[in-house]
């Protein structure tokens, strides 16, 4: 469960602080597919940002599994977020000098050794995102759709209880978008909760709950 | 292309870093290079001319040459490297016994010496000298003897190693300061070309470094990823530079480091070393910080 009790940020620019989250307070539960929509500037980064630990609110309490994030120190946050949380960005972002496969295996870098997970389950996860045999290549041999299905491949990799998408689906074919709002689903229907931002009609439409931000404020929460 | 893949590690991550941008790469290596090659050099030359002025009037243990006039040049030059050119013994053993007569305060011994055969010379064996060697006692004062010394014998040279060694350490201060100009350049040359080239580098992986970060790198893991591909280069340069220096101060003339013993050099290379690496990761931490506190989210939209 992640809870944000009265959480606000704000950016300093050169006209002064721009508020982006004002004291918004809401809980998801575990296996919720909570949906934000709202304007560009509206709040939804900031929130998976809050939500996810990448971000310390300037006031308020972000809570997972009942621990405030911000009392833990940035190894364990860290640790916790690379155990735990998985995220998918509108930009692909891989490492151009490693092969895929080993892209996937990006997170295991991360972890204590134990903990680490097998090539054969990256391998898997390609095959799930429709590449399979694909591990030896190197990025820039892919199309951009094929970059991003390698990096949902890589959030997905150590079976996150949390996912965080920002504008998953944005510029992308058809085929792509199809592929990761299938894998969300059904990373969802495993129990997952979801957590992302999207201007995505269908992406939407799968939501369990919605919220819609204007102006750093939650305007709609249904 | 095709490659195999191995565990990621974040030593692989600090590899890869490092061959992301050859050329950039290439540019921290080379000044690094310099910066350990100028360090060693200069410290070589330095400790090299000191220990050659040392080890000379050490060796001797002469604090006051007599000499006929006409040798005054040789003797100088003899004190300073050690070494002398011939010197035929023109010093009549009468010399000595006009100064044994006087009541010199603080002289230790007066010692004939042979210098016919030039280099360092040996004891006289008969009365006739080249030199005279007026050795002190631990308190005694050179500048206190050298008056009674003149007016014993006021046909001769009396050359004051003390002296000798303050002129030539004045002589050398312009070279001393081109040595230190030379090694403080090329310090401020690393340090500007690793922070810069380290900021940039930063700058241009922003959204792979916050992708990292959402991904399970801790703040901690980051700076260690940023200083560890700067120490990579730094260590490999500052080897390869003092490897480089080693190398050419061997085709440095003997005057210069023929004192200095193996154990400086190993001394010497690793002070350059260290330098060469403190002042790199000094220059890459500010850039490293900033990699470690940006916002990894925005860093991953950067471009949208």
């Amino acid at each position: 469960m992640i809870e944000l009790r009265r959480v606000s940020k704000s950016y300093p620019t050169r006209g002064g602080r721009v508020v982006a989250l004002a004291e918004l307070s809401t809980t998801i539960q575990p296996g919720e597919f909570v949906v934000l929509t709202g304007r560009s500037g509206a709040g939804k980064s900031t929130l998976l940002s809050l939500a996810s630990g990448l971000l310390k609110p300037d006031t308020g309490e972000v809570r997972i599994a009942g621990r405030n994030l911000w009392d833990m120190s940035d190894g364990e946050r860290s640790l916790l977020r690379c155990r735990t949380m998985g995220f998918v960005f509108q930009f692909a972002s891989l490492i151009p000098t490693l092969t895929v496969l080993e892209n996937v295996l990006l997170p295991n870098a991360f972890l204590p050794r134990g903990e680490r997970t097998s090539r054969q389950r990256a391998e898997e996860m390609l095959e799930r995102v429709g590449l399979p045999g694909f591990g030896h290549r190197m990025p820039w041999q892919l199309s951009g759709g094929q970059q991003k299905r390698v990096a949902v491949a890589r959030a997905l990799l150590l079976r996150p209880a949390l996912i965080f998408a920002d504008e998953p689906t944005a510029d992308l074919d058809a085929e792509t978008e199809q592929v990761i709002s299938d894998l969300l689903q059904e990373e969802h229907r495993r129990g997952c909760t979801v957590m992302l931002a999207t201007h995505n009609r269908e992406l939407v439409g799968l939501a369990t709950r919605h919220l819609g931000l204007a102006e750093g404020r939650l305007v709609l929460a249904s | 292309m095709l490659r195999s893949h191995r565990h990621v590690t974040r030593v692989i991550l600090m590899w890869q870093g490092i061959v992301r941008s050859p050329w950039r790469s290439l540019a921290g290596f080379c000044a690094a290079v310099v910066t350990a090659g100028a360090f060693l050099g200069a410290g070589a030359l330095l400790t090299g001319m000191g220990r050659v002025l040392e080890s000379g009037l050490e060796r001797l243990g002469a604090d006051l040459v007599v000499a006929p006039r006409a040798y005054r040049h040789a003797v100088e030059r003899w004190l300073v490297e050690g070494t002398a050119p011939s010197v035929p013994t023109e010093v009549p053993g009468e010399w000595r016994h006009r100064l044994e007569e006087r009541p010199l305060v603080g002289v230790r011994e007066i010692v004939p010496w042979d210098l016919t055969a030039g280099g360092q010379g040996h004891p006289a064996a008969g009365k006739a000298a080249s030199v005279l060697l007026i050795r002190l006692e631990r308190w005694g004062q050179p500048m206190m003897v050298l008056p009674e010394v003149e007016e014993a014998l006021p046909e001769a040279a009396v050359v004051v190693a003390e002296q000798v060694a303050r002129r030539v350490a004045r002589d050398l201060q312009p070279v001393v300061r081109y040595l230190a100009a030379a090694a403080g350049g090329a310090w401020v040359g690393l340090l500007l070309m690793v922070g810069v080239l380290t900021a940039v580098q930063v700058a241009e992986r922003r959204r792979e470094l916050g992708m990292l970060r959402a991904v399970g790198a801790s703040r901690r893991a980051l700076v260690a990823l940023v200083l560890g591909e700067v120490l990579c280069l730094a260590a490999a340069g500052a080897v390869a530079g003092t490897g480089l220096a080693l190398g050419a101060l061997v085709l440095a003339p003997r005057e210069l480091t023929g004192a200095l013993a193996p154990w400086d050099y190993v001394r010497l290379a690793l002070t350059a070393v260290g330098l060469t690496l403190a002042t790199a990761l000094a220059a890459a931490t500010g850039p490293a910080l900033r990699a470690a506190w940006m916002d990894p989210l925005a860093a991953v939209q950067q471009g949208r």
